[in-house]
This record gives structure tokens, sequence and C-alpha cells, in this order.
């Protein structure tokens, strides 16, 4: 009795909180009304500039040439789509199509906030367009939970000017990182930068890091955190290294990806830990000349610690539809004229904050004013995602908390890390 | 049959339903909310009945360094900003008091802080103390007072020290306008008298202002207490918690026990703890606010 009270005050309070997101109500009703075109909803998170305005203008030529279906579009910030979507499935109303991070096709799909492409029936010869290896960051218990639309390889951001001003090679590997960086001190410069503050940023800087050392956010079946293995450990050595040698900047414990950007742009470090944001970040942020900017990939130890296949990190943003629309059919036609046969998606255009997923972008002759496509292409080939488990923004948040504790000299790296590990395990003992 | 006599009787509850009704609505049900939450593994999302835990979420947060850590950072902050602004805002009032042309025009500017949203006011104070473009190190060095930069937001201590500071910024005006309020409320006849005994300026302000404002100063020390140990959105923005967690406050733990964990109870418990915290602490305060008025009516 008590125990549904409380849980009823939660809904109550959560539905006060949805009634606030929400632009419209999701039931069928009100999507489609006698003699008007059916009404669907759209929540696209983040985007930048680019796409912003790419997407204004997409839902308008869709509005003006359909009088059947009529989108009604939201932008809304990166940064909420994990309390957008949790209340929404929750109270199962909200939008019809949302664009996200593909970590949440796991932790929505399994709730059932999210529809399987699969019932959908010329979702075949959408997913041959795409990316095979991309296709699996969206995939959960043999469904796939979006179409993923955006890749989002990191690599390694370069100042080609400083490097060679002292005629320095791109390091491929840790060692070279640390002698680029000895020599770069003699002359006040750093070899590295990257945001190791208190937040989710840092994480992903680690990542790349301990996937290139052969390391695993978790053991072979996921019931143990594995990033404290020696890949792992290694990695923060590695960072803790380069701080305390002055390679990079002292305050980097305090860095979130703005104070970062200002580090690298305003020539103060050489090498940072980015993708295919950076281009334009860079530009329109800072007025950097991307004249000077060249990527390459992400340095790894000339030996490596795990087993594992080393790769790099690779970030997918998806277009899903939501588990609980009663217009799945109209949302499937809008997804796939939006994400999937606008042209938009078989140029990779630097304005749209990452490269397409469709592999008709990389065909040959097919021009783009991406500088290194061809690095940020094969990087996207090979790399690896964040492991598509529910509890993952939480996983994440200890990583980043080790990172910070052992970057600040508080916590050895390898306390740091075990540390953390005994907090991930606590989670994933709940599943 | 209600006899007229008691429905005499019923006739102020009639009155004090609806508010009461209102109070029920918006304060004592989200706190039984709360409460039962904090003593659940609440799971939400999965859509499975809440799991009774008792003292469960309690005891481990107890247990739990983060959350220790957290409540020491939290007092920390707070006592470390509450004497600081307390006497700077006393200092500004006692100037304030004697400005005798455009006050109005000094007193708006002086707000200027107050008004400021809290995000904004961290995303200022985060650019001024960022170790390579933050205008703090560069009059530092430019005065000769540091010959390197230093990573005010990257170090432990000097973070707390410059949340603090952002804090006090803050909170100043607020106390500033109070503590005016009162001083203006002191009759002028008790100086004089204080003049005629022979006092000198210092002992008037220890023994007729201080005495004077003992009322108002008990309230802004309540009021800024609650308002510092809840603070989420100025440190949040400034330093996220970090480095190395210290300054990571209580709401920002309960905000990432409950949202980005999305483990309800643990970040109902930790919530409940606050509560029970800052309603000792009023009920402190208000106790010896009220103290002398019992004393007085008695006699």
């Amino acid at each position: 009795m008590i125990q549904a009270i409380s849980r009823t005050g939660v809904r109550l309070l959560l539905t006060l909180l949805i009634l606030c997101f929400a632009t419209g109500c999701t039931s069928d009703r009100e999507r489609r009304i006698p003699g008007e075109p059916t009404r669907v909803v759209v929540w696209d998170f983040g985007g930048v500039p680019g796409h912003q305005e790419w997407i204004k203008g997409a839902v308008e030529r869709f509005n003006a040439g359909r009088d059947d279906i009529e989108i009604e579009l939201e932008i809304r910030d990166w940064a909420t789509q994990r309390e957008s979507l949790i209340s929404s499935t929750i109270i199962g109303a909200g939008p019809d199509i949302i664009r996200c991070h593909h970590k949440y096709s796991v932790e929505f799909g399994e709730l059932g906030g999210l529809l399987p492409m699969e019932r959908f029936a010329d979702w075949p010869e959408v997913k041959a367009r795409i990316f095979p290896n991309v296709l699996e960051h969206v995939k959960y218990n043999g469904q796939h939970y979006g179409v993923p639309v955006t890749m989002l390889p990191f690599v390694l951001a370069v100042n080609t000017d400083i490097m060679a001003r002292y005629d320095l090679d791109v390091p491929t590997t840790w060692e070279g990182m640390l002698e680029a960086g000895r020599i770069l001190k003699e002359y006040d410069l750093q070899a590295f930068t990257m945001p190791a503050g208190l937040n989710l940023d840092t994480a992903y800087r680690f990542l790349p890091l301990l996937y290139g050392a052969g390391g695993r956010v978790f053991n072979h079946d996921w019931t143990q955190a594995g990033f404290n293995g020696p890949a792992g450990k290694a990695a923060l050595e590695f960072l803790v290294r380069m701080k305390d040698e002055g390679y990079m900047p002292a305050a980097s414990a305090a860095y979130a990806f703005d104070e970062n950007a200002a580090h690298w742009s305003t020539e103060k470090a050489a090498m940072s830990i980015e993708g295919p944001w950076w281009q334009d970040t860079v530009l329109g942020d800072f007025g950097f000349d991307t004249d000077k900017l060249a990527l390459a990939q992400v340095p790894m130890p000339a030996t490596a610690y795990e087993d594992n296949p080393r790769g790099v990190l690779l970030d997918v943003v998806m277009v899903a539809i939501t588990g609980y629309t009663p217009v799945a059919e109209e949302a499937w036609t809008v997804l796939k004229a939006l994400n999937v046969d606008d042209p938009v998606w078989q140029q990779p255009n630097p304005k749209m904050g990452g490269i397409p997923t469709q592999l008709a972008a990389y065909a040959p002759g097919v021009e783009s004013p991406y500088i290194d496509l061809d690095e940020l292409a094969e990087s996207a080939r090979r790399g690896i995602g964040w492991p598509g488990h529910p509890a993952i923004t939480q996983v994440q948040r200890h990583i980043a908390d080790a990172v910070n504790l052992a970057m600040s000299g508080v916590m050895t790296p390898a306390d740091a890390l075990d540390q953390a590990a005994v907090e991930v395990n606590e989670v994933l003992s709940d599943y | 049959m209600i006899t007229k006599q008691l429905q005499q009787k019923l006739t102020p509850y009639y009155f004090l339903a609806p508010a009461l009704a209102v109070l029920t609505l918006i304060i004592l049900f989200p706190i039984v909310s709360n409460l039962l939450m904090s003593v659940h593994k609440v799971q939400l999302l999965k859509g499975g009945e809440d799991e009774f835990v008792g003292l469960g979420n309690y005891t481990r947060l107890l247990g739990s360094s983060t959350f220790r850590g957290s409540v020491s950072a939290s007092l920390r902050f707070t006592f470390l900003s509450l004497p600081l602004a307390l006497v700077l805002g006393m200092g500004m009032a006692l100037v304030f008091n004697e400005i005798r042309r455009a006050r109005p025009v000094f007193t708006a500017f002086l707000l200027v802080p107050w008004a400021i949203a809290p995000v904004v006011t961290g995303y200022m104070w985060r650019w001024l103390f960022h170790d390579s473009f933050g205008l703090i190190n560069h009059f530092l060095m430019t005065v000769g007072i540091i010959d390197t930069n230093v990573p005010w937001l990257a170090q432990p201590d000097t973070a707390m020290a410059a949340t603090v500071v952002a804090n006090v910024w803050r909170f100043m005006p607020y106390i500033t306008i109070m503590l005016l309020a009162g001083l203006q409320g002191i009759p002028g006849d008790l100086y004089e008298a204080a003049h005629v005994d022979g006092a000198n300026i210092v002992e008037r302000f220890v023994h007729v202002t201080l005495p004077q404002l003992r009322h108002v100063m008990a309230v802004v020390f309540l009021f800024a207490t609650i308002w510092m140990v809840n603070d989420f959105a100025l440190i949040f923005i400034m330093t996220e918690g970090g480095p190395a967690k210290a300054t990571l406050v209580v709401p920002i733990t309960v905000y990432r026990f409950a949202f980005e964990h999305l483990r309800l109870g643990r970040g109902a418990a930790a919530a409940m703890i606050l509560l029970v915290f800052l309603l000792s602490v009023s009920a402190i305060f208000i106790r010896v606010i009220f103290a002398d008025r019992r004393r007085q009516a008695s006699e």
C-alpha cells in the first residue's frame, strides 16, 4: 500500500515533468485528426549549428511536399536526452522520433521505450546502406533500435604548424608522445591536452587509450569491470606521467570540453584526442586556421597490454522511433525521408558535426570539405563503441571519476581505477 | 446534527483547510514520498516491484566514503563562505548606512551579483579562475604575486577556495541589504546616549549595533546556511564536484545518485539526511531567535 503510494507519487511528479517537456500529446486521437495531416513529433537532441540549420530546412521541405504527414520538430539540448527519455518512457508519452546517442538503444530498447527497426518491412534495404560495424552499436538482443546516422570516431587532432616548427613527426605510439612532449616542453609548449575534469568528456578521452592498449570496459561476459586491468592502468599511468612531466596542462584535471578546445586552439598544445566535430569547433568558436589542422590515428603503446583486438573509440548518433508512438508507420516514413534518403547523408560535411554512416558517402568521386576524411573513415571502420550495457552512463561516470582522481594527484592510477571498478561491479550486479 | 458550539469550534479549521491542503500537496506529500522512496530499492524504469530495504540505503550511504566526503565538502563550503560573507556584508552595510546621497543607486549596483542567475555566476567565475585565460592569474602575475599560472580549479584545496570566493561574491549583497535594513531600524537616540556616556565608535558598534542586529543576523545566518548547504548550480557549473571530488557537495551527490545512476532510493536517503540536518540547524536558530522573546514574555 505504502509502496504503491510512493510509486504513484513518483509517477505523478514525473507526469508533471513530462507535461513540461512534451510539446504535444501522443494519443492517436491527437496525432490523427480527420481532414488534417498526421502529426509526427521529432525531438532532435543536440546537433551543431550546421545540423540544426539542415534539419529545419529538411522539415520545411518535407512539410511543403506532403499533405498526409506533418512533422513537428523540436530541437533540444544534447545534455537533456537521458532525463527526457526516462520521463517519456515512464509515462509512455512524448515524441515519435528521437535523435540521440546510440547507447540509449540498449537502455531504452530493453525497457520498451524504443521500437525495433525489424518491424518495418524495408529495414533490410536501409540496413544494407550502412557500415556494418556501426549497426552493431544500435543492436541489442538481436534487434536494432535505431538507424545510425552519424559516426564520431576519436582521432588525434594535430597542430601541424607546431609539429613542423620543431621538426616533429606525428607520434603513433605513447613513447612517441612522451618524446614529443619532452621536446616541446623546451619551447614552453605542451604536446597534448585533454579534458580530465569530473565530466563525461574525460571518460571519452580515456577510452581510446584503453582500447589502443588492448583493454576493455568489462570482462568477457560483462559481469565485472575490465577497465582496471593492465591496459587501463597503463593508459592512466601514461596520462598521469604526461601531466607530471609538464607535457599536458597542469589544470587539465579541471578541464571540460570548452577549456580544452580553448587551450588547443590558442596553440598552447599540439595534440588532443577529438573527432569529426573538431574542425568546425575550432574554426567556428576560435577562428583557428584549419590549414594547420591534421587528423591522425590515436597513438597506442608499442606493445599491447591485453589480448583484445586494439582499436579506437567510435561514438554513434542514431535516430530512433519511440516504443509508444501511435503513428509508427508515418514515423518510419519521416525517419527515412530525413535521415536515410536526404542527400546530406551521402556527402560528408563538417558542418554536420560527424561523418555519415552510409557507405555511399565514401564512394569514389564523392567530394568533401572534411580535413583528413580518410583518417576519420579508417578510424570509424575499426572503431569500437562503448559496450551496449543499460547502465553504461553510470559506468562512464565512474571511469571519469577515476581518471580525475589520478590526474588530480589524489590517488595512484591503479588505486583510482580499482576503486571505480568496485563501484562498477556493484552496478553490474544489479543486471 | 452539529451543534452550534461545535460548529464554532470547527470554523477556524475550515479557514485553515485550503492552506493545509496546499501545504500537504506541495510540502508534506513530496517529503513523505521521498521518505518512502529512501527505504526502497526503486525500480522506476524496469516496471518491477520496488524492494523494501529498510535502512539499507542509509547504512550504505553512511558507509560510503563518497557520501561522507560530500558531507564534509558541504560543511566546508558553507562554513567557510558564511563567516566571510557575514563579515564583508556587515562592513558593506556599515558603509552604505553612512551614505546619505544616491543610496538607491549604490544599492541597485550592489544587488547585481545577487540578481545574476547562479549558472551565469558559475560560468563567469569558472573562466575568471581559468589557469591560462583567467583574469585572476593575469592580475596576480601583473602585480608580481605569482610567477606561474595557478591551476585554481584543478587542485582540491584551491578549487574549494575558488567556489567559496564565488559564493561569497554572490551572497554578500543579500547579507548587506538585510543588515542595512536592520541598521536603519536602530533608534538614533541609542547612539546618542552611548555617545553621551563616552562610548567610542568600536564600543558603540559592540554595545549598540551588534545587540540590536542580533535577530536580523540570526535570520540571515539561518537563510544563508540553508541556501549554501543546498547550493547546486554554482558548484556544478564551476567544478562539477571536482577535482578529485573535493567540491562534490551533497546536492551534487544526490543528483548523481538519483538522475545519473538512477539509484533513486539512495538519492532520496541522501536528500533525507540533508533535510534532517537543515531542520536541526533551523530549530537551533529559531530557538536562539525567539529565546529572549519568550524570556520577555515570561517576565
